[in-house]
């Protein structure tokens, strides 16, 4: 007799081998989300030193510190920057405190309708040199080291060629600074797609068409695979928490304020004004040569928000002659969050900025 | 009895029944008046008083205009343009009733066109055309219902619930369209997925795990997504959904803020020109902050 094509005995045998596991995951999955779970975000301690409007300042104190500069981390206005001290072991903001450095960040709160004429120039000109101002004069400094994340860091890139005279470093992550490029969806959406309207008729840019818009870009992964997954998983407590504690972060969203958004969208976006160094921000020029700091620039080589070509050139493009470009083979989040990553990225900041500190 | 006479008669009866009529009305107002838990008198409030003067002398002017009607001369006159009035009647109605069916002659070629556009028994193409021809049976033939022009006093109001129903027609079909794309991936899939099965079984390579069989079918899907993300059609429609979308929210929003006016809510409108007033404020102290500081850091 030959041998069947399908094995119909086996596959029936299979899937009831299937049903009986599932059925045991069920049970213990219910065990699991019924038991108390530690999915508490940013458990680091810290205090808040400063307050402008809806910004704050959180300052994270080493048990010693190591390094003459403290370092002001300038989040994007997308999602929220307790992604950087996502929970113990996967800490930013914990492997800076255990280098001996002083760390700022900025959150910027959860802007309302009453925030969408804040422009970029009151982000950049206004928030940023306020609080820089502030960390200066708190610790007797003419200069602080700056790292900025994402659209954070095109803030930064803007900063820094404003008021070089106070930027000791400056540390980019998964920056954009050249939207010429048709690599990433999110680049080619916002060329082609009316988004400022739909800010205008909100009021601000609301954060859950955002997180629609960015699980649109890879739907059968992020709406569909994630969660079978966690179905295939959530009998394991640790997987449930670390799960449970990333749905928390993505899905933390502030709005953006339309004003900020259009000019973003409009100038970076859709002009590509910043890497030609013909931004301007209240009257002035955001000339990228005039960044003449030392610079180092991060990126993931499959970040499909960021991808490579929108942040690798950066260091072509400033008067710097201390300029680093590091490519790491992971996405837009893995840089910060994925456990691979933990000793290639902040340790390395941590030892960048060493170097530079005298 | 002669014509005279019984016009005279006729006459003499229609008077004396204007006056019991007017009488009839006159006592049943008074009682009214007098049983009314809410009667007030007359130096505090002469709303009664004006009723009664309105009612009489509206009795008055049909009493005169009766007997103007049936004087003698006139009651020949009337009856003799009888036929004319009836005529008349007859007209009007003929024509009211032609322009009922030339309205429904209208409808019925309306839904005609919508067959015409609507190939029968063809599905060729169905998937992709009916967006297509939803839309130009639309515009054709439903949207000018909703752009109808309003006439009076509430004109802006209506035109306001009007113009946010054709809107959300509009942001609905455009919708239908963008999820049907989001489909498209799965048919895909599954058609392409039943190919390498089916060449599987034919190598003799058909796995028996399920996980195996997901993943594989998990890949394909996410080639035909990314493939369609990044066509013009899918940006086309998705461009088409959002426009529609803004379009149908600033319509139902100008009817939102119609119907907050009747309550004591500030409408966005209105904290919008608030809020940019606080933010320019606030400018501008920062401003004068900053000169103060400067200034006093000076001496």
């Amino acid at each position: 007799m030959s041998k069947p094509i399908i094995d119909v005995d086996l596959i029936l045998k299979s899937v009831a081998e299937n049903t009986e596991r599932t059925k045991e995951r069920v049970q213990k999955a219910s065990e699991v989300m019924m038991d108390t779970l530690d999915v508490d975000l940013a458990k680091t301690p810290y205090e808040n030193v400063y307050k402008e409007d809806r910004v704050r300042v959180k300052y994270y104190r080493p048990k010693t510190v190591q390094y003459k500069y403290p370092l002001l981390v300038i989040y994007a206005l997308i999602n929220r920057e307790t992604m950087l001290d996502l929970q113990p072991g996967r800490s930013v903001v914990q492997t800076f405190l255990d280098s001996g450095i002083e760390v700022y960040m900025i959150d910027w709160g959860y802007p309302t309708r009453k925030d969408q004429f804040i422009t970029l120039d009151d982000h950049v000109n206004g928030y940023i040199n306020n609080i820089v101002d502030f960390i200066r004069n708190k610790h007797d400094l003419p200069k602080i080291n700056l790292m900025g994340i994402c659209m954070g860091g095109a803030f930064c890139v803007m900063y820094s060629a404003l008021y070089p005279e106070k930027i000791n470093a400056l540390v980019t992550t998964v920056t954009p600074t050249n939207f010429d490029t048709d690599t990433g969806l999110l680049h080619i959406w916002m060329k082609q797609l009316d988004m400022v309207q739909v800010a205008e008729c909100y009021g601000n840019m609301p954060a859950d068409l955002m997180n629609f818009g960015f699980l649109l870009l890879n739907p059968a992964r992020l709406m569909l695979d994630k969660y079978v997954s966690f179905f295939e998983n959530m009998d394991k407590k640790a997987f449930v928490e670390n799960f449970v504690r990333m749905e928390k972060w993505i899905f933390d969203s502030p709005d953006i304020p339309f004003e900020t958004f259009r000019q973003f969208v409009t100038d970076c976006y859709q002009q590509n004004l910043l890497i030609k160094s013909e931004l301007m921000l209240n009257g002035q020029k955001v000339m990228l040569k005039n960044i003449t700091m030392p610079l180092i620039n991060f990126f993931g080589k499959f970040d499909h928000l960021v991808p490579p070509e929108a942040a690798n050139q950066l260091t072509k493009h400033v008067g710097s002659s201390d300029t680093e470009d590091v490519c790491l083979a992971t996405g837009h989040i893995g840089i910060y969050v994925s456990s691979k990553f933990q000793k290639a990225f902040a340790p390395r900041i941590s030892s960048w900025l060493k170097e530079r500190d005298s | 009895m002669t014509t005279s006479q019984k016009d005279q008669s006729f006459n003499i009866n229609m008077q004396e029944w204007m006056q019991s009529a007017m009488n009839l009305w006159k006592k049943m107002a008074d009682t009214q008046q007098s049983d009314s838990p809410f009667k007030t008198s007359e130096s505090s409030f002469t709303g009664s008083k004006k009723t009664d003067q309105f009612f009489m002398s509206s009795m008055n002017m049909i009493q005169l205009a009766f007997a103007g009607l049936f004087e003698p001369d006139n009651i020949e006159s009337t009856f003799q343009k009888s036929d004319a009035i009836s005529s008349a009647s007859i007209d009007i109605m003929q024509k009211i009733t032609d322009s009922i069916m030339e309205m429904q002659t209208q409808w019925i070629e309306r839904c005609v066109r919508i067959g015409k556009e609507t190939k029968a028994y063809s599905f060729d193409d169905m998937d992709k055309e009916i967006f297509t021809t939803w839309k130009n049976i639309y515009e054709k033939e439903f949207q000018h219902l909703f752009q109808i022009p309003t006439i009076g006093l509430f004109r802006y109001y209506q035109e306001r619930v009007n113009n946010a129903m054709d809107k959300f027609n509009v942001f609905n079909e455009a919708m239908t369209e963008f999820m049907y794309m989001l489909y498209v991936p799965f048919e895909k899939t599954t058609q392409v997925f039943q190919k390498e099965l089916e060449n599987k079984m034919a190598k003799g390579e058909f796995s028996n795990n399920v996980k195996e069989h997901y993943n594989q079918w998990l890949r394909i899907l996410e080639g035909h997504f990314m493939s369609l993300l990044k066509s013009k059609e899918y940006t086309d429609v998705l461009n088409h959904t959002i426009r529609s979308y803004v379009q149908y929210k600033k319509a139902k929003d100008d009817v939102m803020i119609d119907l907050l006016q009747q309550i004591p809510v500030p409408t966005n409108k209105e904290m919008d020109e608030l809020y940019k007033d606080i933010y320019e404020l606030k400018q501008t102290i920062k401003s004068l902050k900053k000169t103060v500081q400067s200034l006093t850091s000076n001496y």
